[in-house]
């Protein structure tokens, strides 16, 4: 009677122990996938959009025909043309972006925010893909936000992504 | 015989009764388990309506920005507000009651600068136009977009910045 009963309550224990560690097994997993999840942001893409129009100080053709920076970002796929100040295109759209991005959204130690990631890709017929911008401030390791303009460029597509690191 | 049917009634009861705790602690440890699930998922579904909220207004007030009274047409761009016509609309007093806000402020944010409030004597060199400031008004929302202006240097060019448009009021909210 007694060796039954112990048995009894070592399968209840058994039981209990199996259920408690898939349910952390389970949970872990949800609250990993919600940290990682990347958040599309309008906010982001506003942002990017308002980005693209801004009026650079690299004029290619005469001055004041300066160009906006989607432009420059075009132009920077190509590779032909050159500023007439004597600056690659490519440098100009990096060091514009690199500031705005700076001006609208502050790295602290103080704030949420922990860093960014730009990146500009040329995708031709979305099968060969090439770096165009590269940029990156802070660290991103926890969960981010941002989002995406495609450009329409020649021959392919050019992809602008802005994430946040939080 | 009367004795057996006792011990057999008793073991069965007691039986039954362990059956009755074991179903009891399962049934109060799921309970908290999806009592515990229940929450976090409803906490995200709080969050998720709060930034759905948050993206409406956005959406609204480039929705503003991209009304007569503020778009710049010299180029196709649905973001972009032309500053000049917005300097104007601050000085025009039956723009106050027309957009149905209590709030309404643009401020250029790129290049970087000190914060100014702009008027006919310093513009272009200043940072804010504020069209509509009633004394009491909500937290603003804001969305990002391109302030074009026409810029007179260099025998003169459409120039676009980065900014930021901040409303409050019942056309908003």
């Amino acid at each position: 009677m007694n060796k039954k009963a112990q048995e009894e309550i070592a399968g209840f224990v058994l039981i209990v122990v199996i259920v408690i560690i898939i349910s952390i097994i389970i949970l872990g997993i949800s609250i990993r996938q919600d940290n990682r999840e990347i958040g599309e942001s309008r906010d982001i893409y506003q942002f990017l959009e308002s980005m693209m129009q801004y009026t650079t100080d690299c004029a290619l053709s005469y001055e004041p025909a300066y160009s906006k920076l989607g432009e420059l970002i075009e132009r920077c796929n190509s590779g032909l043309s050159i500023c007439i100040s004597g600056k690659e295109p490519c440098d100009v759209a990096r060091d514009t972006l690199t500031k705005m991005v700076d001006s609208a959204f502050y790295i602290t130690g103080e704030t949420s925010l922990k860093g960014y990631e730009f990146k500009s890709i040329y995708s031709l017929n979305n099968s060969q893909n090439k770096e165009l911008i590269v940029v990156s401030k802070g660290e991103c390791l926890g969960s981010t936000r941002g989002s995406e303009l495609p450009i329409h460029s020649f021959q392919g597509d050019i992809s602008n992504t802005l994430k946040l690191c939080y | 015989m009367m004795v057996y049917h006792a011990s057999y009634f008793k073991k069965a009861q007691i039986k039954i009764q362990q059956m009755a705790f074991v179903l009891v602690a399962l049934l109060i440890f799921f309970s908290i388990v999806a009592l515990f699930y229940f929450s976090i998922a409803g906490k995200g579904l709080k969050e998720s309506a709060s930034s759905l909220r948050e993206a409406e207004a956005k959406e609204l007030i480039r929705k503003l920005a991209s009304s007569p009274e503020f778009s710049f047409t010299a180029s196709t761009c649905a973001n972009c507000i032309d500053l000049d016509k917005a300097l104007l609309m601050k000085y025009r007093e039956s723009y106050k009651e027309f957009f149905n806000l209590e709030f309404l402020q643009i401020e250029k944010i790129y290049p970087d600068s000190k914060k100014i409030e702009c008027d006919k004597l310093n513009y272009p060199d200043c940072t804010t136009i504020t069209i509509i400031d009633s004394n009491e008004f909500g937290s603003p929302k804001e969305a990002f977009v391109s302030l074009c202006r026409w810029e007179q240097e260099k025998s003169g060019y459409f120039k676009c910045e980065l900014g930021r448009i901040y409303a409050s009021g019942k056309g908003i909210d």
